[in-house]
């Protein structure tokens, strides 16, 4: 019982800082966050007894990589974001649908036709997994695409602004 | 008897609640951290000070004893102050953040053993075991991996360009010295067949200590480790002289404190990492308990690094990195390769179990 309190407040943490991650303005902050989801998703790996995996998760995701980012937007020149970039940020009202729709779809997936002893809906850190990655896996590959196509389309608008506007390359 | 049948039964309920284990754990862990960051800094300050030919804290208590709670009631009576420039919710994140990892650090370190040792109780000591779980040196390393970001974000949200510069270096600096400190650690697992410090310790128990049968990793392993835990002569993060303070420069009354004191804790979860690695963590004569030698060797280890403190100047950052890449890499490289060719030796001569 225990256990199952504790998975879910991680759970909790994690969807919280991942829609923190997509929406914040602030991109340090928004590292910051996916070291929490990462960090969180070490947790999870380790309620699912592969301690080994939550380690390594721990130590090259959230330990490594993410000082690698923080290199990187540490070390670049901050510049207010282009006036097509702050338009297109402003639509995370549709993250959070998308958010939505997801979590409502993996609760629906996780919990239909189970139930404990007790009555309720059971949702075990092993039937999450399997609805995820197994079930919903094309929903999760179709967001991966999407989160992709998102930080490409950025890039692209970006140095499509900056040659528009003096030529300069963006960042140092 | 009536007492011995309670306090029987107390163990055995507590034993077989996994829970109520755990907290022991941690409450005994805490409990022994505490004491011994206290001893580690009353070290410091004392024997640095006889190295230099100074008396050190003399006034407060017996020998100044009292020294290090005045201290502490100073920073904690200090007004709160955040710099202009700040990102306070991450500045004030980060001391907390810094004693909550430097503390899970402590997870993998076997002290529950030697706390089961010190019961009147006839069970069997594994029973009582809590932390006996088999990647448990990589779940020590696993928290020492996330001190570079907390660093990187203190120097970050603290608005600071000494900070800013700090945070950097130390980031630079931790993470270059995990690889030689993974790789001398890799060949004490290659002796003992085990990630699990409880077993690694056990392993020493029939053999030869590992820090004679492994001793290039056991040296590669001690330098890297004293430029993880910051310590001079690889404090470049701290150099007064070029960065104020480093990265916590701007930190200032109890949260200085907490880093401060994240700082001891990592020093002790470090030496207890190296006396169970190549040391024998608990193992010792038997009228002194296990928990009493382990605690004994950490501070003994602590001491030795107080020592090299005193008895070295701080290297250049260049020097840093040379010393870390050309010779601590390599070295602990050749040796892991090497490791598979020595236990075989030394299972030949019955030196390793």
């Amino acid at each position: 019982m225990i256990v199952d309190v504790a998975y879910y407040i991680i759970v909790l943490v994690t969807l919280l800082s991942v829609v923190g991650f997509v929406v914040t303005k602030d991109i340090v902050r928004a590292a910051g966050l996916l070291l929490v989801v990462l960090a969180c998703v070490a947790a999870a790996f380790a309620f699912m007894n592969s301690l080994l995996l939550a380690m390594i998760q721990l130590m090259v995701y959230a330990g490594a990589v993410i000082v690698i980012f923080l290199f990187g937007v540490m070390l670049t020149r901050r510049e207010a974001p282009t006036s097509r970039l702050r338009q297109l940020a402003s639509y995370e009202n549709l993250t959070y649908l998308v958010f939505a729709a997801l979590l409502f779809l993996l609760i629906l997936r996780a919990s239909a036709g189970l139930t404990s002893p007790l009555g309720y809906a059971y949702v075990s850190p092993q039937l999450v997994a399997t609805s995820l990655y197994v079930q919903l896996r094309g929903v999760v590959y179709a967001l991966a695409a999407l989160i992709g196509a998102s930080s490409i389309g950025a890039i692209y608008v970006v140095r499509k602004e900056k040659k528009q506007s003096d030529g300069t390359r963006g960042g140092v | 008897m009536n007492t011995q049948i309670t306090l029987t039964g107390i163990i055995v309920f507590i034993e077989r609640n996994v829970y109520l284990r755990f907290l022991l754990v941690a409450i005994v862990a805490f409990i022994i951290v505490s004491i011994g960051s206290l001893i580690e800094l009353y070290i410091e300050r004392k024997f640095w000070a006889r190295i230099m030919s100074r008396y050190g804290p003399t006034e407060v208590g017996k020998f100044g004893t009292l020294q290090l709670i005045a201290d502490a009631v100073k920073f904690l009576v200090k007004e709160d102050f955040s710099p202009a420039a700040a990102d306070k919710t991450i500045y004030n994140l980060v001391p907390v953040f810094s004693v909550t990892v430097s503390f899970a650090s402590l997870l993998a370190i076997p002290f529950d053993y030697t706390v089961a040792s010190l019961f009147p109780s006839s069970l069997h000591p594994l029973t009582f075991v809590a932390s006996n779980f088999d990647p448990s040196l990589l779940v020590a390393f696993g928290f020492f991996a996330l001190e570079p970001l907390i660093v990187l974000f203190g120097g970050w949200a603290a608005g600071g360009k000494y900070t800013l510069i700090g945070g950097f270096r130390s980031a630079a600096q931790l993470i270059s010295y995990e690889i030689p400190l993974v790789l001398s650690f890799l060949s004490v697992v290659v002796l003992a067949q085990s990630l699990n410090l409880f077993q690694i310790i056990q392993t020493q128990a029939h053999s030869w200590p590992f820090a004679v049968l492994a001793f290039p990793a056991f040296i590669t392993f001690t330098v890297a480790l004293l430029a993880e835990l910051e310590r001079t002569p690889f404090d470049l993060t701290e150099a007064d002289t070029e960065l104020v303070s480093g990265w916590n420069t701007e930190y200032g009354g109890t949260k200085f404190l907490l880093v401060y004191l994240s700082e001891y804790i990592r020093a002790f979860a470090g030496s207890a990492i190296l006396v169970s690695l190549f040391l024998g963590g608990w193992l010792g004569p038997a009228p002194i308990p296990p928990l009493i030698w382990l605690f004994l060797k950490t501070i003994i280890v602590f001491t030795v690094l107080v020592w090299i403190r005193a008895a070295y100047p701080r290297v250049r950052i260049d020097q840093m990195l040379a010393l870390g890449w050309r010779i601590l890499i390599p070295v602990s490289a050749v040796w892991l390769i090497l490791t598979p060719f020595v236990a075989h030796v030394a299972m030949m001569h019955g030196a390793l179990a």
